[in-house]
């Protein structure tokens, strides 16, 4: 009885680190997936617009990268950051000085930057 | 004959007496200007009465304004003509309840609280949004209240951002009773930023010609609209026609262009979102 009950416990023991592993992996591999994947709007290709028609057609453009670079964007365009959504980068802009600052957080892709690149020029292409 | 007579010049002379009455009511009322706004192709609508730059008087007492001349405009749109009604926001929440004014020609926070009292349309016109506004020789970047910390900051007295900002950073935030004085004071170099509103910034840097830049948005855009009376679906209904309208054929841009130097409909940030 008394070498049962222990045997019992390990079983049981063993069983939740099982579980708490499979959840772990679970959890990783969709926040693997939410970082790699990028946005449907960059997945497609675009006609860049003429320079005539561009928000702003030279901008002088700054790139800021923070630590609270997900809390920032997620601060100014007022989404919230959840376990499966979240802003991955921000720009704004000041038309009249013909200016553009990037956002964003210390580890970033190509895709984003690209993306807000693109406000820099366009403006709000997709609000 | 003659009874009869009498009876018909007593039942006119009662008619018209009614009608002088009915008129010198009317003529008397405080609902004078609904009474000349329900005339053919008028409408009568109320503006703040110091709320510049969107509504305000001028040094000849003339109201002017980005918001008036936006009103102008969907009244054209819409083919009225536009008796303006300049008041307090009491006066103004008043007249519309008792129906003396159509709509508030001012965008209002859409809050809950003003959402009890108003009705809104949709879509507004202006983004609007707190930023920071620094000295345009100032190369400093100020995206939080933590960036600010030891700085000196100005904000508008008796407002939210006042207690946010002494909440984080004390006593070097300065409170000034009117925000321009806050930015002469930032273009003097005697604050490191000033909190305020875009539209509001850019107004005052463009009037007093200030060595001023709006810079980092601090807040997400914050939600406006044109109020109407509570349940008059038909008023918000065509003025949201007329908005849209007048963001489609170009007439806003004009008049955004004319006060702002820009297009201040559209948001001025942008994202990328993680799908």
């Amino acid at each position: 009885m008394t070498l049962l009950y222990p045997s019992h416990s390990l079983a049981c023991c063993l069983g939740h680190w099982l579980r708490c592993g499979v959840v772990l992996l679970v959890v990783s591999v969709l926040a693997a997936c939410q970082t790699m994947v990028p946005p449907a709007v960059d997945q497609v290709r675009f006609t860049p617009l003429a320079s005539s028609k561009r928000v702003i057609d030279q901008p002088k453009i700054k790139y800021l990268v923070r630590p609270d670079g997900y809390e920032y964007c997620a601060r100014i365009t007022g989404i919230p950051v959840t376990p499966t959504s979240r802003a991955m980068a921000c720009a704004f802009w000041n038309v009249r000085r013909k200016e553009c600052t990037i956002v964003t957080p210390m580890e970033t892709g190509y895709n984003y930057l690209g993306h807000e690149l693109r406000h820099c020029f366009d403006g709000a292409f997709h609000d | 004959m003659i009874d009869r007579q009498n009876d018909l010049l007593k039942l006119q002379m009662t008619r018209r007496a009614w009608l002088a009455q009915t008129a010198a009511a009317v003529v008397s009322s405080s609902a004078l200007s609904q009474a000349l706004a329900q005339s053919v192709n008028s409408v009568a609508v109320g503006f703040l009465n110091h709320y510049p730059p969107f509504s305000f008087h001028d040094r000849d007492g003339k109201l002017k304004g980005f918001d008036l001349d936006v009103m102008q405009r969907l009244c054209a749109i819409l083919g009225l003509h536009l008796i303006q009604v300049p008041e307090g926001m009491a006066t103004l929440s008043h007249k519309l309840r008792a129906g003396e004014i159509a709509w508030i020609g001012n965008q209002l926070l859409t809050t809950a609280e003003n959402r009890r009292e108003f009705d809104f349309v949709r879509p507004s016109y202006a983004s609007i949004q707190l930023t920071s506004v620094q000295h345009e020789d100032d190369s400093r970047d100020f995206l939080s209240l933590d960036d600010l910390a030891g700085k000196r900051l100005g904000v508008l007295a008796q407002t939210g951002v006042e207690d946010q900002a002494r909440g984080a950073l004390g006593k070097s935030v300065v409170a000034y009773p009117r925000i321009e004085d806050a930015l002469k004071d930032l273009a003097a170099k005697k604050l490191d930023a000033v909190l305020e509103e875009n539209l509001i910034a850019e107004y005052y840097i463009e009037r007093d010609e200030l060595p001023l830049k709006v810079a980092a948005p601090f807040a997400s855009p914050i939600p406006v609209g044109l109020p109407v009376r509570k349940g008059h679906r038909e008023t918000q209904d065509k003025l949201a026609d007329a908005v849209k309208t007048m963001l489609k054929d170009g007439s806003f841009k004009s008049i955004s262009e004319k006060w702002f130097g820009y297009d201040v409909s559209r948001p001025r940030m942008g994202h990328a979102m993680s799908s």
